[in-house]
Parts: structure tokens; sequence; C-alpha cells
């Protein structure tokens, strides 16, 4: 059922209640057509205060319940780890919810009217992420369980049939293992060899080594957008360019990307681009590929079973058409709406609008991070041409990283995580063992960054006066 | 060695002088596992175990143990406090002590910094034994083990860790199993040294997946 015209959203009354929390805001939202949205209310009667500008944490945050709890001794959360995965607005949960109670149906399978509608909204989520990306035909999205999968249907079906011994796979130094150990299972099978781009001394992949190791041989050029370590950014259609240019396609880890910015598939010039719907308000379970209709098309299966087959005999079977052909099995339809679902509620915001408050963020985040005696912190300095995303990975002097994370989160609710981030040569290459990481989302604020500052000077003053 | 199980001695036993006796094995404050050599001779009785008389030489004092009261013959109890000892102690009484220790902290914060301070205790391990053959892998911090058995056939556990608050429980697992049995070692489960969570960290090292 949508609701039409204008609501004034209420903060909700935990917000009201907490003296913790920022001046009461009032933000005016136009409601999303997705099937339903849940909206908090005060039970207080408040006047609207004049217009004063609303940051985009302060206004998001109201859609997001699971921010309002107090965790261990009594503290409120404060959730520094988005870069592992995002909180979901009720929208998409109650997206999710919705399609288990009215509509839940295999999909692509049956005629009746259940079957029906599953079907539509499941096709209708490939459609919301085609457009997200700006992919010409929604074709050319192949959902799958994550962007782990998604390059592993890459290396295996792309990869098998189009690599020999000798080809190159370039790919950087600052990769998460997910764009690591595909390929290196890829080079084991096929002979083919792997090479690393190391980074520069602002600690971001040095491009010119880059271009450098691209030759003849290249056959695949694979790299993120946004390093989940170094908060870097690649230049990807420079990229996409050059790998052009020596006859090798390119895939694009984008998973710290489309939930942060604006996304354009064909812009960029991509040939293959993989991203999770958990880390974009989306449910887990579900991500996707980009792949042009040319390459898929070419490309033989990764699963066998049902949903890819055209006909099937006893000694052999035909395969269905991209996206279908890589999809065997019953999806994870809910999961799959429930991503387009988030994409509806992204887009109502604006990925600008997004970046660019992030981008804030980042700033506030970097600067009174880097004040801090004693802080380390990894990737390139932010300026005027160097965005950093909004997250930091660190390290403190004389102190572990899991100690700095224990703490935080026994003593002061601060999430944040520790350890390798799923970038082991990466640490080895910056000579660290572990390190921790802050990682803000549009609803995040400055005050959350405050928190956590005044938790983090709180826990390096305890462990210090041990010394 | 030659070392025979005779039971568990309680106090107020009778001996009979001038036979020696081994080794006392401390368990509780009122209990004690007694091993002797087999020179010594035992009664059928199993409330009256007739104990040779040991010879009093050194016993290692902990600042925690009770005196112990020692028969020496049916009409007549010494009180006393040295006693030749092999250094083999009870594990899991030492696990139960070490748990109510930190269960009865009742502020995480002082959980912390107990553990800490327990950190503290351990020696600096040698460089020659922080190396990647002693490491214990899938731990978010480094921990390096270096686990040996003594000329007396014990335990004996070193360990170390960049981390403070895992060092720390290192050496809460230190002081509960060096110095045991290889029995008792094996005998311990996880699940056991789990009540070392009560520390009120909640499975930092058990849970926490191998590649964050």
């Amino acid at each position: 059922m949508s609701i039409e015209g204008v609501v004034l959203k209420l903060p909700s009354f935990s917000q009201l209640i907490n003296p913790n929390r920022t001046p009461l805001k009032f933000p005016f939202n136009f409601p999303n057509s997705s099937s339903s949205s849940s909206y908090s209310s005060a039970t207080a009667s408040l006047s609207v205060p004049a217009a004063a500008p609303v940051s985009l944490g302060h206004s998001t945050r109201p859609d997001f319940e699971i921010l309002y709890q107090k965790v261990n001794n009594g503290s409120k959360l404060v959730y520094l780890d988005n870069a592992a995965t995002s909180q979901k607005p009720s929208a998409v949960i109650d997206a999710v919810n919705n399609y288990y109670k009215s509509y839940n149906s295999n999909v692509h399978r049956g005629i009746h009217f259940l079957s029906a509608k599953a079907t539509d909204e499941y096709e209708m989520a490939r459609r919301k992420v085609a457009s997200f990306v700006n992919a010409p035909e929604s074709s050319e999205i192949v959902f799958t369980r994550n962007a782990t999968e998604a390059i592993n249907l890459v290396a295996y079906s792309w990869g098998l049939s189009n690599l020999k011994a000798g080809d190159e796979i370039v790919v950087t130094i600052a990769e998460h293992h997910s764009s690591i150990v595909p390929w290196q299972i890829l080079s084991e099978k096929t002979g083919a060899v792997l090479k690393f781009v190391s980074l520069t001394e602002d600690e971001v992949p040095d491009i010119k080594v880059l271009q450098d190791l691209l030759s003849k041989k290249t056959k695949l050029v694979a790299v993120h957008h946004v390093s989940n370590v170094l908060a870097s950014v690649l230049p990807i259609k420079d990229i996409a360019q050059w790998a052009h240019d020596v006859g090798a396609r390119i895939l694009v880890d984008a998973c710290q990307s489309v939930p942060h910015m604006v996304v354009d598939v064909q812009d960029l010039g991509v040939d293959f681009l993989v991203a999770s719907s958990h880390k974009m308000c989306g449910p887990t379970g579900i991500g996707f590929l980009y792949g042009k209709s040319e390459l898929l098309t070419a490309m033989p299966p990764f699963l066998g079973g049902g949903e890819m087959i055209s006909d099937v005999f006893l000694d052999h079977s035909t395969y269905a058409e991209p996206p279908s052909r890589f999809e065997a099995g019953t999806p994870a339809i809910g999961e799959a709406i429930g991503l387009g679902t988030a994409i509806d509620y992204l887009s109502q915001i604006g990925m600008q609008k997004i970046h660019d408050y992030e981008v804030e963020l980042a700033n506030y985040l970097y600067e009174n991070l880097h004040a801090i005696p004693g802080v380390r912190i990894y990737g390139p300095a932010p300026s005027e041409t160097v965005h950093r995303a909004a997250l930091c990975s660190f390290n403190v002097e004389g102190l572990h990283p899991t100690d700095i994370a224990t703490f935080l989160d026994q003593q002061h609710g601060v999430a944040i995580r520790s350890g390798h981030h799923c970038a082991q040569p990466l640490h080895r290459y910056l000579g660290i063992n572990a390190s921790a990481r802050a990682s803000l989302y549009f609803y995040n604020t400055k005050e959350d960054v405050d928190d956590f500052i005044r938790a983090l000077e709180d826990t390096i003053a305890f462990f210090t006066s041990f010394k | 060695m030659g070392r025979k199980w005779l039971g568990t001695w309680s106090p107020g036993f009778e001996t009979l002088p001038g036979d020696p006796v081994t080794v006392i094995e401390y368990a509780t404050t009122s209990q004690f596992r007694v091993m002797a050599d087999p020179t010594c001779s035992i009664d059928d009785d199993d409330t009256r175990l007739r104990l040779p008389l040991f010879k009093p030489v050194n016993f290692d004092i902990l600042p925690s143990s009770p005196p112990i009261s020692i028969s020496t013959n049916p009409r007549s109890t010494i009180s006393c406090s040295v006693v030749t000892v092999t250094p083999v102690t009870f594990a899991n009484s030492k696990l139960q002590t070490l748990t109510a220790e930190f269960n009865s902290i009742s502020e995480p914060i002082d959980r912390v910094k107990r553990l800490i301070q327990y950190a503290s205790q351990l020696p600096q391990l040698d460089d020659s034994v922080r190396v990647p053959a002693n490491r214990v892998m899938g731990c978010m911090a480094q921990v390096w083990l270096d686990v040996r058995m003594d000329l007396d056939e014990m335990m004996r556990v070193l360990a170390d860790s960049d981390s403070e608050i895992t060092k720390g429980f290192c050496s809460c697992l230190i002081s509960v199993l060096d110095g045991a049995t290889p029995e008792e070692v094996l005998g311990m489960k996880t699940e056991d040294l789990g009540d070392l969570n009560v520390a009120g960290l909640h499975g930092t090292k058990v849970d926490s997946r191998v590649n964050t």
C-alpha cells in the first residue's frame, strides 16, 4: 500500500528522552513506493523549530532501529563497522517480511498468482540493480550469494575458458582476499601468472607500476574501486582504458564503492563489476555480478542444476541464456527483493548526496583521529585532490588493535573491527600484523565520531597506565 | 620411578614411623593425594591407610596453601609445613580457583585490569621461542606457545602474545597448566577453559572469525 503526500516524520521516542542525542530535528520525507514503510512517531507534542540544516546522519538515523540500543555495560551502541556490514532500514526489513507474509513462492517456475507476483518482484529487483549501476540491460545482472561468489563465478566460468599458461592476471597488493584467492586457484589450474601492484609512499596502489605491468600477456586486471583498509579510490575509468588497450578485461570489486557513491558501469567502461547487498543496506545472502552481454553470452555455466538449463537429456543438457545460465537453483528471492528496496531507499536519498556527506564525515574522522598522539592511520592523507572513503584503519603505538577494540566495545559500546580485514598481503606489506578499523555510513553522525574519539582516548589512557 | 597410588588422604591419617614417603599432591585444603614408593605397606582398611613416615625435607609453600597436618603415629600429630614434594598440582582445582577469582570481580573493567596484572606476571619470552613454529594459528592476536615435558614428566608451559589481554589469558592458562601432569592437560576440554571467559570478554579467542 503506498501513501501519497508529504509525511511529517518525527524522531523516535528514545531520541526524545535521551539527553545525549542531538537536538531534535524534523526531517521531511517523501515515502517511497515500495510495499510498506514504518514511521516511528513521538508521543509527546512538539513544536516545529525554525528550519535548521539537518545532517544526513540525523535525518536517516530513525530508520535504523538497531542503532538505538544499549550494549554491554549499558553504553549506547556506536556502530562504526560499516565496511564489514551495513545496517538495514525498516523499509528493507519490512519488504523481506512482506514477501514471506504475502507472496512467497518459487520464481520462474509456476504460473499461479503467488508465483507470478514473486517472479515479478524478483525481476523488478534485478532491473533496479541494473538501473542503479547504469547497466544497459537487466540481463547483464547476475544475482549471486555475494561479491565473493560473483568473483568466483568469473574465475571459474570466464577464467577457465579464457586463460592459458603464461597469461597474466594483474591485481593490487591491497585486494580483499576474495579478489586474490580465486585468481590464485585459477592460476594453479591454468598456469596463468598472478602479478601484484605495490603501493606508493602515500600508501595507494601505484598506478604507474600497474601500467608498467600491463602487456600483451595480460588477460585480466582485477582491482578494487575503494579500498576497505586504505580508504583510497582508484581511477577505474583510466585503468579500464589501459587494460583494454592491451586486450585485457577488467573486473572491479565495487563492494566499498557502490554503497557510497554513484557507480556507472558504462561510464567506467568495466567488463565485470561485483558488489554485495549487505554492505548497501540490503540483506545478507545476495549480491550481484555485472557482466557485459557479449562476455556473459560466451561463458559456460558455473553451477549446474535447475533454472540454468534449457533442455535436459540423459547424456547432455543445453543451457539457458544469461543471466539464468548463472543462477542455478532457487535463488534468495526475498533477499533480492530486499536489495531492490534498499536501492529504492538509497536512490531516494541520492547517491551524490550520500557521497558528499561521507566526504565530510571522512575528513572529520581523519582529522580527529590523526590528532591523537601515537595514532598511525593507513592510506593517503585527504586533500583537495585525494578523497578518502569514510573509514580509517589505524594502529596505536604500543597497543594491540584487539585490545583497543575489546576495550572500546566493553567500556564504551563502540563497535570497530580489529584484525587484517581480509587483507593479509596488504598488512604484511605495511609491516603490521593487524590493525583497527572504524568505518562509517550515511547514518553515522559527527557525534558518533566524537564518541569514538573520546572512547579511544580513554582506552589509550587505560592501557598506558599499566606501562 | 615406581610410584604407587595410595588413595586420598584426609587430615588425621595414621602413619607408622620410619618409612619414607615420596610425594604429596596438594589438592584442596583438606585432601591430599598421596603417593609413596613401593616399600611402604598398605592397610586393607580404606579409612586407615598406614603410611610410612617420611623424612620431612622441603615443601614449596604457595602463599595460599594451608599448613599440612600429618600424623606420625597413632597417638600424635605433627603440624608440618615442610615436606618434600615434586611440583605436581591439581590443575582442575587451580582452574576453579581462577574462575572463582574472576567471578568475584563484578566490574568488567576490573576484570580487564586483573587480566593485565596476570599478563605482567608472565616472564618475557626469549625471541627464540617467538617463532612461527610456536604460533597458535587462528587468533586475532599473535600467540606463541612452548610446551615441554620436564624431567619429572610434568608439563611446562611458556606463552606470550602481542596483545595484553590475550597475554593475560595466556598467563591464566599457564597458572593452571604449568606443572600439571600430561594426563591432566589431556583431560582438560575447551569447555572447561571456557570458564575463563567469565573475565567478561566473551569468546574473544574462541569465536572470532579466523580471517578477520
